[in-house]
């Protein structure tokens, strides 16, 4: 594993949000390689989705040095930012669909709004997306009225739409019926496949236990143990 | 019990100071994003713009043509009337420009807009920011200045200046219409008395009023609406927030413009 590529390295990151004087991650260290399956686990509280939302760029560190690709997102500027946010994707706990815009169209908006295919091929690529989760008959509906399985599945084939090089999963499956989540194992499998390095915030190591490389567990606020499965 | 005055005060100003920052910020940096930022999006961010043009402009037209005509036909009996009796009916020109033109035209279309649209926006921003939308938005790589602010600015700046225009319009000619009925003077000689009293400057000032009302009404309510973190009971509050201070700039940078004009 050393000889691979890291794609995220973390020094001695503290963090507390600027209302809260309680640091919600105290001196995290780690790495994460390229083309890795790691799972983060831990009770709730201890800062796990708010180091995934750090080392995504989501939210910028103010003490220690995050790396993505060798970039330190301490002090990165706007347009760095933006390059990192093109090339990765994120899947939000509570799928962060945008309300107004239909499913179809809320799968299309990062290849339409970066202009990467062709206007033809974006409708293709979009359609072939909407076929993977089964939700052909429902790809004109409102997030409001689709079930929350099907939010997270659209979630999904929307940080995966631009091909990204490393995807963050904050609680991918939690609370999601049977069938939303074989859907979603299956692709997040796939998309490890690829080669695309995969960062999971998760309760749920079993579902994974094919596919995970590495353990990370957090306690008290920091990295307690690094593992493998 | 001096020392802890002077910290309030000074604690006061420096919050006020960082407000009024905050919100020249976002104006400027939006504008800088698009006028120097990457082209891709433009696309996408033009479609953006027309929804907030048919919102905030378009739809707002019927509203805006019952309170301009209704208020040209009050402004016109009430004048023509009182200017008859004492033979000064030359004046309803000057009356009608600085009433329905310059000052009210304006500040009403202001007023209907923050009604309309400038709660609209710190209501839909406050929502998106709270449904992690926001988030979503950065972690796709999809600037919000260009995507969420720019928009509307753009859409409220021009919604604003055609609606002003339009007011006036409606106002002086259709207020003229419904109060022919109760008036002996002619259309000819009405439009004559209008049109020899009004200057470009007028016009050039109802302009520059209505585009400065329109980038402070979309600028304070975006500004509000990103200001919620994570709470739905915030978006309330903000929107209210959003109307309030937004008149109170309204009505200050209508005196200040009116004062360099005028005076």
């Amino acid at each position: 594993m050393d000889a691979k590529k890291t794609i995220i390295k973390v020094e001695n990151l503290n963090f507390r949000y600027p209302e809260d004087t309680n640091y919600i991650l105290k001196d995290v260290s780690l790495k994460i390689y390229q083309g890795e399956f790691v799972i983060i686990i831990g009770p709730r509280g201890e800062g796990k989705s708010t180091f995934l939302k750090i080392i995504s760029g989501l939210i910028l560190p103010e003490e220690g040095n995050v790396f993505y690709d060798g970039i330190n997102l301490r002090g990165i500027s706007k347009k760095d930012l933006m390059k990192i946010h093109k090339c990765t994707g994120f899947v939000f706990q509570d799928s962060a669909l945008i309300s107004n815009m239909n499913i179809f169209d809320n799968i299309e908006l990062p290849l339409r709004y970066h202009e990467i295919m062709p206007e033809g091929e974006i409708q293709k690529e979009v359609e072939k997306m909407i076929k993977l989760i089964n939700m052909e008959n429902d790809k004109f509906h409102l997030p409001a009225f689709i079930s929350m399985g099907q939010q997270k599945m659209v979630s999904l084939v929307r940080a995966l739409i631009t091909n990204p090089e490393t995807v963050f999963y904050d609680e991918p499956i939690a609370n999601l019926d049977k069938d939303s989540r074989e859907i979603i194992v299956k692709i997040m499998k796939q998309t490890k496949e690829k080669g695309v390095t995969s960062v999971v915030v998760t309760h749920e190591i079993e579902e994974f236990s094919s596919c995970v490389d590495r353990i990370i567990e957090f306690r008290n606020r920091t990295v307690y143990d690094i593992r493998k499965p | 019990m001096e020392k802890i005055f002077l910290e309030k005060i000074g604690k006061s100003f420096l919050k006020k100071l960082d407000y009024f920052g905050g919100i020249s910020g976002l104006f400027f940096y939006s504008l800088w994003e698009m006028l120097t930022g990457d082209r891709r999006g433009n696309r996408i961010v033009t479609q953006i713009v027309k929804k907030q043009l048919l919102f905030t402009g378009y739809n707002a037209l019927p509203i805006i043509s019952i309170i301009s005509l209704l208020l040209g036909v009050v402004i016109i009996i009430q004048s023509v009337t009182q200017l008859m009796q004492i033979g000064a009916e030359d004046m309803i020109g000057k009356i009608l420009i600085i009433t329905m033109l310059r000052e009210f035209g304006p500040i009403l279309t202001a007023i209907i807009i923050i009604g309309r649209s400038g709660t609209a926006i710190a209501t839909e921003i406050g929502n998106m920011m709270v449904a992690h939308e926001i988030e979503a938005l950065e972690s796709m790589g999809i600037d919000t200045l260009k995507f969420i602010v720019f928009p509307r600015l753009i859409g409220a700046i021009v919604s604003t200046v055609c609606l002003t225009i339009y007011f006036a319009t409606v106002g002086i000619i259709g207020g003229f219409l419904i109060a022919s009925f109760q008036l002996t003077i002619p259309f000819s000689r009405f439009f004559t008395i209008l049109f020899s009293n009004m200057q470009i400057t007028d016009l050039i000032v109802a302009i520059l009023k209505s585009a400065v009302f329109g980038a402070v009404i979309s600028i304070v309510s975006v500004y509000h609406g990103f200001k919620i973190k994570l709470s739905s009971t915030e978006v309330p509050q903000a929107t209210t927030k959003a109307v309030v201070n937004a008149l109170i700039f309204v009505f200050v940078s209508n005196g200040i413009i009116t004062v360099l004009f005028y005076i």
